[in-house]
């Protein structure tokens, strides 16, 4: 049995549409057995017309996005030795947090919770369950902060992170993450990180002046954009084998994970 | 004549044609070759060609049986030409009786004789040719010159130039002399039958089209030999011989037959000589092919096309010069305008004069004409967007004169964008394309609109310039003004709003424009946020004309504006002015999509459109929260609870937008740190909203979901744990704590049990504090101190003895109680790793 889990696609709001090398992989066909969808679909009725047209049988929940009330938050699907448990994410606070999602699963009696919201595909076994997110099927832009690892590779102007780096009082204070985007310059691994409190702080935003602003480049941040991705399940008795697939530089990229149910 | 006479006639005739061959056959092949007496075989056998009694379809199966025994003639007289003087029997078949097989043996002879060394050649076609015109029945005719120059084909001579001459000269007026035969046929015959003429007349064009491949197939004739002493005969002919069906086979035959090459360079004969074809003849057809060949051959072969291109402007040149003045060649060639030798210029000219000199033309046909013309320029000139605004002018001119079947204009409309490879070129030309296209149907203007933009999408064309972005929404100008909201309005105000009637239901049409319309806002691309906000701003100055087709694209400008601040903040070049002029960009919007909601434009889906709303304003809060403008995130999570209180009517909407409410809040960090005051504001009105909600299932939830507002502790990626190696945590886990309040949490908890309790159904009170069991074992493991052993083992005493109470048989708690034995079993499963489990009671 082949299902296809996939989300997040914010179209026409934040992207415009699947890659076309994943809507090629999709071409309707009898392979795909079921379509689990986790919303975010937003305004596209062609999008919707085209998961719909992967497989007769096409399930959603509603995203916080969707526009349609009619539609249930959460799913529950038994196939042969495996339950399967789909929902948007948004509904899981806080969102994304495995614990949650494991009280999420033991409540909806699941051993495979499929959830979305992040953006980011990845899949994990936690207390002999087993985590899918699918990722956006668009690579959607995301209200999340980037990461510091993504801020990194950047590699974007120096110098003014380097005023930033003054303030290490050695409190070693732990949230250094959030400010990431003030120091992501930082690309020296071998120097200290340097965390930073954030109170007071607020006075300090970079305010340029406004004949600075003039000369502004943001091409490269178009990497920072979520990759594109969606997963195929393949539901084999106590087994499900999982098919990351993402879609980097219009390359399609595919990754294997299993989960067998104990017993 | 009916068919089964016809078919039986052509049975006699098979008949008596197989026996004499048989027995001319005989004759040959005996030891003693009777030759007179074969002969006289053949003869008799191509006198069933004699016959008018058959269709051209069944007079040619008689033609193929005696091709085929003639050729047995042919090849005896071949081998056995030494015996059998030629030149006699070419004479000696002259005394046949009657005119056909005195033809067809002649030629016969005659072609054997061309084949042997020595031969007078030229004469013996000469001959021929003129003694052909001794049948000038046409389908008798036809075929007997058919076969002339079905014989003669591999035997013309063509070694020397003289020779060359004659050979066109010989097939040109076979050509000729058919073509006039088959003419001819129209007029035969009752007038009633002109429709079975017509049909017979197609079933022989091709042997008339065969002269004209003839010549093609001479490799030694150039194009400026085609064009000097070729074309002009045949053009002559083709325009003398006033019959359409006619001169429309034979110039789609010219097309077909001759190189590219020799078109291009004959293209102004060819083109002067359709002035002067007939009426009721099919322009366009002819037309329409010669310019697609030509815009494959520029395909094809550009390089050959540039050199031919060269050539034909110094043939114009000198032909000019020779006009002019006889005795300079080369000297004024620079001064000289090349414009004569533009290919678009001479099909633009050209149009015009087809349009002065045929006024039966019909639209129809200009408007392929011209299509083909826009093809050929945007093939040949793709940089020249001036041609193409003539065309276009040329086009509106047209379509002022008539008002009727405009839905012939719409290929012509699609033109520029179809055919082009970059989509852009729609956007660089003048105003006679958009005059030209808002002067037909608006439902031809709206399917045009769409095509333009689903080729932008398709090929993800970037607009970055205020004019790009104009010119593409002036283009979907059609889009913006044809809905009749005030309508609906006034209605509405008159007689209230009746919400199974008057929902603004669109058509698919609709919704797919307006969906291509969202996504033409990620088209729009600087790489400067401050000029691309500028863009978006004239996007909205279009997209606002809309009326209450707002809500599909304002969402997508929103995130756009969303995305910019995200991007200054990472290159850290937000500045706070400016940002002042995103937000009040954003709230503007935003307040015109409310606007929609609260004044029941949109009735039921207005409340969903209410949630996306809030979500937005979320989005925005988040962001500012994430560039450290706590100030401005905060208003905008003020903002987002006023759309909750005032906008979000729906029970179950309440509980999705609050569960947003919560899961933004808890990703916000800097407004924690900066302005905790604020903060707990925010955090503790969303817990009050939480038990407001109007079920108490919902309130329960809402309210044990919101203790994690106010413990907030984010456990570091893999990736930032190498980063962040030397700082020191307390724990295994690397964790940063944002904040954590014990006694908060606790108080959440503990509310939402008295919530559960108060449910008046067991079952769900049950099932509720069994979540809430699992929402206070996850902050027992994140090491809250107030949530105890002993208040664990409170709960789960409270949850054992609810079921002992309702009665453990009673089929209504299975599930709660299903969940509840999971929940245990995870407890024993934890004990197993973590010690502080152990003493959690499971009976």
């Amino acid at each position: 049995m082949l299902l296809l889990a996939i989300g997040d696609f914010h179209i026409p709001d934040r992207a415009s549409s699947i890659p076309a090398k994943f809507t090629k992989l999709l071409a309707p066909g009898d392979k795909i057995q079921q379509v689990l969808c986790l919303g975010n679909v937003c305004e596209s009725p062609s999008t919707l017309e085209f998961l719909k047209g992967i497989s007769p049988d096409f399930q959603m929940v509603k995203g916080e996005f969707d526009r349609d009330l009619s539609l249930p938050t959460s799913l529950v699907f038994n196939y042969d030795k495996l339950k399967i448990g789909l929902i948007n994410g948004f509904n899981v606070i806080p969102n994304a947090d495995p614990l949650s999602l494991l009280t999420q699963a033991r409540l909806m009696n699941v051993d495979v919770l499929v959830s979305g919201g992040t953006h980011k595909i990845e899949a994990y076994t936690l207390d002999g369950k087993f985590f899918i997110n699918p990722g956006s099927a668009t690579g959607a832009f995301t209200t999340k902060a980037p990461s510091k690892a993504d801020l990194e590779a950047l590699n974007v102007d120096k110098n003014l992170a380097e005023d930033k780096e003054e303030d290490n009082d050695g409190k070693e204070d732990k949230d250094n993450k959030e400010r990431e985007h003030q120091k992501q310059a930082n690309e020296k691994t071998s120097e200290k990180p340097s965390p930073q409190t954030f109170k007071g702080e607020t006075s300090n935003q970079v305010t340029p002046d406004e004949d600075d602003l003039d000369n502004i480049n943001t091409d490269s941040l178009e990497q920072l954009d979520p990759i594109p991705s969606f997963c195929l399940l393949d539901i084999q008795g106590n087994v499900c084998t999982l098919y990351l697939y993402t879609c980097i530089d219009g390359d399609v990229k595919v990754d294997k994970v299993s989960y067998r149910k104990e017993d | 004549m009916n068919q089964a006479l016809d078919s039986k006639t052509l049975e006699d005739s098979l008949l008596i044609v197989k026996q004499q061959i048989t027995l001319m056959r005989k004759c040959l092949e005996s030891k003693n070759p009777q030759f007179m007496d074969a002969l006289k075989h053949a003869s008799t056998f191509l006198s069933e060609l004699r016959t008018n009694k058959l269709s051209p379809k069944l007079y040619y199966e008689l033609y193929v049986l005696v091709f085929d025994g003639l050729a047995y003639l042919s090849d005896f007289l071949k081998e056995s030409h030494q015996t059998n003087h030629l030149a006699d029997l070419y004479e000696l078949v002259q005394y046949a009786g009657n005119i056909v097989p005195r033809l067809y043996l002649m030629i016969t002879i005659g072609s054997v004789y061309m084949s042997i060394e020595n031969a007078p050649k030229l004469e013996i076609m000469k001959d021929m040719l003129e003694m052909s015109a001794g049948v000038q029945d046409p389908i008798r005719g036809l075929f007997l010159r058919y076969y002339l120059s079905q014989k003669t084909k591999e035997l013309l001579p063509t070694e020397t130039e003289s020779e060359l001459k004659e050979t066109i000269q010989f097939t040109i007026t076979n050509f000729i002399e058919m073509n006039k035969l088959w003419v001819r046929l129209k007029h035969q015959g009752h007038s009633s039958e002109r429709e079975r003429r017509l049909k017979e007349r197609k079933e022989l064009q091709i042997l008339v089209g065969s002269n004209l491949v003839r010549i093609s197939q001479l490799d030694q004739i150039d194009k400026f030999y085609y064009k000097e002493s070729i074309l002009p005969k045949v053009l002559e002919q083709i325009v003398q011989c006033k019959d359409s069906l006619a001169q429309e086979y034979l110039l789609d035959v010219i097309i077909q037959v001759f190189p590219d090459e020799f078109h291009l360079l004959t293209l102004d004969d060819f083109l002067q000589s359709t002035l002067h074809l007939s009426e009721g003849f099919s322009m366009n057809k002819i037309l329409v092919t010669l310019i697609n060949r030509l815009i494959d051959f520029q395909k094809r072969e550009p390089a050959n096309v540039k050199v031919i291109i060269s050539e034909l402007s110094t043939l114009t040149l000198q032909k000019d010069e020779h006009e002019e003045n006889h005795t300079e060649e080369s000297d004024s060639e620079t001064t000289k305008p090349q414009t004569s030798s533009n290919l678009f210029e001479k099909f633009y000219d050209y149009s015009h004069l087809l349009v002065e000199n045929k006024p039966e033309l019909n639209f129809k046909d200009l408007s392929l004409i011209l299509e083909a013309i826009c093809k050929l320029s945007l093939s040949y000139y793709p940089q020249d967007y001036e041609n193409i605004n003539k065309v276009f002018g040329f086009a509106l001119a047209l379509i002022h004169q008539t008002t009727q079947h405009l839905e012939i204009w719409e290929p012509l409309l699609k033109t520029p964008i179809c055919y082009n490879f970059d989509p852009k070129l729609v956007l660089s030309l003048d105003d006679n394309y958009k005059q030209f296209a808002s002067a037909l149907p608006t439902a031809i203007q709206s399917a045009n609109a769409l095509y333009i933009l689903e080729k932008f999408l398709e090929q993800d064309v970037r607009l970055s310039t205020v004019e790009e972005v104009k010119t593409l929404y002036e283009l979907l100008a059609v889009w913006f003004t044809s809905e009749d909201s005030s309508d609906s309005n006034t209605n509405s105000l008159l007689f209230g709003t009746d919400s199974s009637k008057n929902e603004p239901d669109e058509s698919p049409e609709v919704v797919s424009q307006y969906e291509a319309l969202a996504k033409s806002i990620h088209l729009i691309h600087h790489t400067n946020p401050y000029k691309h906000f500028e863009l978006l701003e004239i996007a909205k100055s279009f997209m606002s004309k809309s009326g209450s087709r707002v809500r599909y694209t304002y969402p997508t400008l929103l995130f756009a504006v969303i995305k910019l601040i995200r991007k200054l903040t990472i290159v850290q070049k937000l500045n706070a002015l400016k940002l002042k002029q995103f937000c009040q960009f954003f709230s503007a919007t935003n307040t015109e999509l409310l606007t929609l909601v609260s004044n029941g434009t949109l009735q039921s889906e207005g409340g969903v459109l209410a949630q996306t709303c809030m979500n937005l304003n979320l989005s925005m809060a988040l962001i500012l929260d994430q560039s450290s403008h706590i100030d401005l995130s905060y208003e905008f999570f003020i903002n987002s609870f006023v759309i909750y209180e005032e906008s979000i009517v729906d029970s179950r909407l309440q509980f999705q937008c609050l569960l947003s409410i919560i899961g933004t809040l808890h990703k916000c960090r800097n407004i924690v740190n900066g302005n905790e005051d604020n903060f707990d504001v925010l955090i503790s009105k969303t817990a009050l909203y939480g038990s407001k909600l109007l079920k108490k299932t919902d309130q329960c939830r809402a309210v044990y979901l919101a203790s994690h507002l106010w413990w907030i502790i984010e456990e570091l990626d893999e990736e930032d744990e190498i980063e962040s190696e030397t700082a020191k945590t307390s724990e295994d886990e690397l964790q940063v704590v944002i904040k954590t309040d014990n006694k908060k949490v606790l108080e959440c908890l503990q509310k939402s049990l008295r919530i559960a309790d108060s449910c008046l159904e067991t079952n769900v009170s049950l099932e509720l504090f069994v979540e809430i069991l699992s929402r206070s074992l996850y902050f027992f493991i994140h090491g809250n101190e107030l949530i105890t052993i002993k208040y664990l083992n409170g709960l789960i005493e409270l949850i054992q003895n609810s079921i002992l109470t309702i009665g453990e048989e009673n089929t209504s708690i299975d599930t709660p109680t299903k969940h509840f034995q999971r929940t245990l079993e995870y407890i024993r499963q934890q004990a197993q790793i973590d010690s502080r489990f152990e003493e959690i009671k499971d009976r």
